[in-house]
């Protein structure tokens, strides 16, 4: 009946004012700490900090090396401060290229013809069925571990999934009486997109940015540990696979070597699932209904 | 006395939505609550079996009596088990989609005779509603809209309640099974409470009529001396604006919309509508007053029979040249599994300042018809053409500057206009897309609106701020802004209420008669059609069954089908 159909405008009006809510803005908080120590990292200390030798090796935490030296007596505060600056901005290019990727795959997928739908679904199909992470594996040994590289093979992995997503976005998006509507009056589909479906899809690009920034900063972790990252950058996953080749599990020092980088990447990650969950919530209409 | 119900207020957080109602339902009485969208009629429903949401606050008292149990307080009741299902049973809406999908009929109507405690068997309860035991084995899936709804209702009767409360228990079945539904639920011979929006169609099953607007009861009459008698103004408006099937009936609209719920006007809340209103009802709240066999909330009861409103204007001049011309129009829908025909050789000429109705029930393929004839679906086989041009042929550059000579009024007003764009932006997109200049496009965005019978002020509101009945003349005004030479409006009023559906027929036809358009007006109701249309095509199953003018389709439908449609708008 009427009342309530007209007063849901101004309910997402109310959500949008608040759309982190409490959840998100913990989110929120920790992420803007996190790219604070970055900039940090990146601005202000020295272009050698983390690479060059101040101390012994194995030192445990002192005043000069807070969170102590590692097997070539590298400071690990600095690893540390500088990882982030490598690790945060792999995971914001690679989420940036995989979102436009994604956008521009699946709606293709969405509103392109037929055969081309057809052919873009059934890759995406392919691509989701290969395992991800030999596939990673198997393309870093091959074809070289520098920055650049490594964004690339993480975009090229990652767009599958959101870009089904975006595909299923646009094909409600399409059948809404408004868009049919513009279509009968003979819009083209760029007028479409760009009057009528972008602020139905737009705010689905948040999360899915977001959650793709989380998955790259896990995946690159994964990758240094296992030796396929760049061992000359510093960067968390970096760290830890000194961890791992100089066996420091086995002595008390993991506790200042290891333990650091990885509640590093815990909190990255959990802030940017707080941040992605609590957008989506409120953005995604299906998730809207049911709250 | 089964229920009677005092004084009951409803409030969602301050704002009244149900205010000071006293209602009562004899034994084995079928009373019809009935109103349009927002009067209260479903937070009065569901005030009574404790079901609603929980920023509502309630008030007043409400008793079920029966010979079988001790008296119950529904104010005072905390815990509804035991009470919803066996004291009241509930026939929900869009009982469509509310049996299991994955149990068995008899299943489902166990499950509901185990939880209330009932002791018939399942098929007595089937054979209640009309089905045989045959269906017992059924799932949800292999039933009609009809029989589902049946099912649903024989789950009700498990637990035996002494009260139904039905609350538009026929919504999205065709016509002629709701008039078998209502029929159903008032031979059961439980008292009942319908909640619907659908007063003639009520007339033949309800004992007793409670006439709701804007939360206040203007009527509380049985039908017996609703159906001569004086009305309040209010439910003479309504009678009047419901489409009758007989031409020589006028159909009439009442001017205006109802207030929204925290916008309620002083005095008698129908005064701002009412064509008798004097400077007392704008002032004075009238009190329900005893008046023969019913109760009145209204002043100027002395001479309520002079209430008149607006009638829809009939054609005045002959049509002329052909404007849309579809010859032989097949059209089938393929998926994975399965192909559907969805018409199967259909022919349709329309002409200048003509209204063509296109009516049929869901799955006729009007729906189907309409979007060919826009441009949105190219037919399997068969031609289109709007004047000279072919549009079957046309696609992608060419197609879109033939759309632009049609204008469009979708169904839904509420999803039809960008919820972000201001009512001059809407209306001017036609304009924008095909390239109008710029300093011509007020002139006619002024222009369209004025046709669609709307005043200038709403063109800085956004769509949120409008009602159901403005927002669908802004639809219009958008399909007449690029002077069309067709207007194809698909079921343009079915959403909205009662009252405000014969003004959108007047604008259509003015719109016709003016601009010398040609109108498709697809609609479910035969009613509608009769009234403000010229010719009728009924459409069944993706094939025209009968064709004709009104007064003829109205007076001596050829085909059986057109007669049972006929019939089933039941006025």
């Amino acid at each position: 009946m009427s009342a309530p159909a007209t007063s849901p405008p101004v309910v997402a009006r109310d959500r949008r004012r608040d759309l982190l809510g409490r959840q998100g803005r913990v989110g929120a908080v920790l992420l803007s700490l996190i790219v604070g120590t970055a900039a940090y990292g990146f601005f202000i200390l020295p272009d050698d900090a983390g690479k060059a030798r101040v101390g012994l090796p194995y030192e445990r935490p002192s005043g000069a090396n807070p969170l102590g030296t590692d097997d070539l007596g590298r400071d690990l505060l600095d690893q540390l401060l500088v990882g982030a600056g490598t690790s945060l901005t792999l995971a914001f290019i690679v989420a940036a290229v995989t979102t436009v990727l994604a956008a521009v795959i699946g709606g293709l997928a969405g509103i392109g013809p037929r055969w081309l739908s057809s052919i873009i679904m059934r890759g995406i199909d392919v691509m989701l069925v290969l395992p991800e992470l030999v596939l990673f594996i198997l393309a870093a040994t091959f074809l070289g571990q520098s920055f650049g590289i490594r964004a690339a093979i993480l975009a090229v992995i990652l767009w599958p999934v959101p870009a089904r997503v975006l595909r299923a976005a646009v094909l409600t998006t399409w059948s809404r009486a408004h868009v049919e509507a513009a279509r009968a009056m003979g819009a083209g589909q760029s007028w479409l997109l760009a009057r009528h479906a972008s602020y139905l899809l737009g705010p689905l690009l948040v999360p899915v940015f977001v959650r793709t920034a989380m998955r790259v900063i896990i995946y690159d972790a994964t990758l240094s540990f296992l030796g396929l990252g760049d061992p000359t950058v510093p960067s968390w996953g970096t760290t830890l696979y000194w961890v791992q080749v100089n066996g420091v599990f086995l002595s008390d020092a993991w506790l200042w070597w290891a333990g650091p980088p990885g509640v590093a990447i815990t909190l990255t990650v959990v802030s940017l699932a707080l941040i992605g969950t609590s957008i989506e919530d409120r953005l995604n209409p299906n998730l809207q209904e049911s709250r | 006395m089964t229920l009677s119900v005092q004084d009951v207020t409803v409030t969602y957080g301050g704002k009244v939505a149900v205010d000071h109602v006293d209602l009562e339902v004899a034994d084995g009485e079928v009373v019809a609550v009935v109103g349009e969208s927002g009067c209260g009629k479903t937070s009065l429903a569901r005030a009574l079996l404790g079901l609603l949401p929980s920023n509502a606050e309630v008030s007043g008292r409400g008793v079920l009596r029966s010979n079988r149990h001790p008296d119950l307080d529904l104010g005072a009741l905390t815990d509804w088990r035991g009470i919803r299902g066996r004291r009241i049973g509930i026939v929900p809406q869009g009982a469509m989609s509310g049996l299991s999908p994955i149990h068995r009929i008899e299943a489902q109507l166990r499950e509901m005779l185990t939880l209330h405690g009932g002791n018939s068997e399942p098929t007595d309860l089937l054979e209640r509603v009309g089905l045989s035991a045959g269906e017992l084995g059924s799932y949800a899936h292999q039933l009609s809209g009809g029989q589902r709804q049946r099912v649903a209702i024989a789950l009700t009767l498990a637990g035996d309640p002494d009260l139904l409360i039905a609350d538009e228990p026929t919504t999205g079945l065709d016509a002629v099974v709701q008039g078998k539904i209502l029929k159903l639920i008032s031979s059961l011979g439980i008292s009942t409470l319908i909640v619907s929006h659908d007063l003639t169609g009520l007339l033949p099953y309800a004992d007793r009529i409670a006439v709701m607007y804007a939360g206040r009861l203007a009527e509380v009459v049985p039908v017996a001396a609703l159906q001569q008698g004086r009305h309040h103004p209010y439910t003479a408006g309504l009678l009047a604006a419901t489409p009758s099937t007989n031409r020589t009936i006028p159909w009439a609209s009442i001017p205006g919309s109802a207030p929204a719920i925290g916008d309620l006007p002083e005095g008698c809340r129908f005064a701002p509508r009412c064509p008798i209103a004097v400077d007392e009802c704008h002032t004075v709240r009238p009190p329900l007053r005893v008046l023969g066999d019913s109760e009145v909330a209204c002043h100027r009861m002395d001479v309520a029979s002079n209430a008149t409103y607006p009638a829809v204007p009939r054609a005045t001049s002959a049509c002329g040249t052909p404007v849309l011309t579809m010859t032989g129009i097949h059209h089938t829908y393929r998926s994975r599994s399965r192909t559907t025909t969805a018409l199967d050789g259909v022919d349709l000429d329309v002409g200048r300042g003509e209204i063509i109705g296109l009516v049929g029930e869901s799955g006729s393929g009007k729906s189907t018809l309409a979007r060919i004839a826009l441009g949105l679906i190219r037919p399997t086989q068969g031609r289109v053409s709007l004047g000279d041009d072919e549009v079957t042929g046309a696609r992608s550059r060419r197609l879109r500057s033939l759309q632009r000579r049609v204008g469009f009024v979708h169904q839904d007003p509420y999803d039809s206009l960008h919820p972000g764009m201001k009512v001059w932006s809407l209306i001017a997109e036609p304009l924008v897309i095909a390239r109008v200049a710029r300093g011509e496009r007020d002139a006619k965005v002024r222009a369209a609106l004025a046709s669609a019978g709307l005043p200038e002020s709403l063109l800085d509101r956004f769509p949120g701020q409008l009602s159901g009945g403005q927002r669908q003349r802004v639809s219009i005004a958008r399909a007449l802004v690029n002077d069309p030479e067709l207007v194809v409006a698909d079921e343009a009023s079915s959403m909205l209420d009662v009252s405000t559906r014969g003004g959108i027929a007047t604008t259509l036809r003015s719109v016709a008669t003016e601009r010398g358009l040609a109108v498709v007006f697809v609609t479910h109701d035969m009613g509608e059609a009769i009234q403000s249309c010229d010719r009728i095509v009924v459409l069944r199953h993706g094939k025209v069954v009968d064709k004709g003018d009104c007064a003829q389709i109205s007076t001596s439908p050829e085909h059986e089908y057109t007669a049972q449609l006929l019939a089933a708008s039941h006025h």
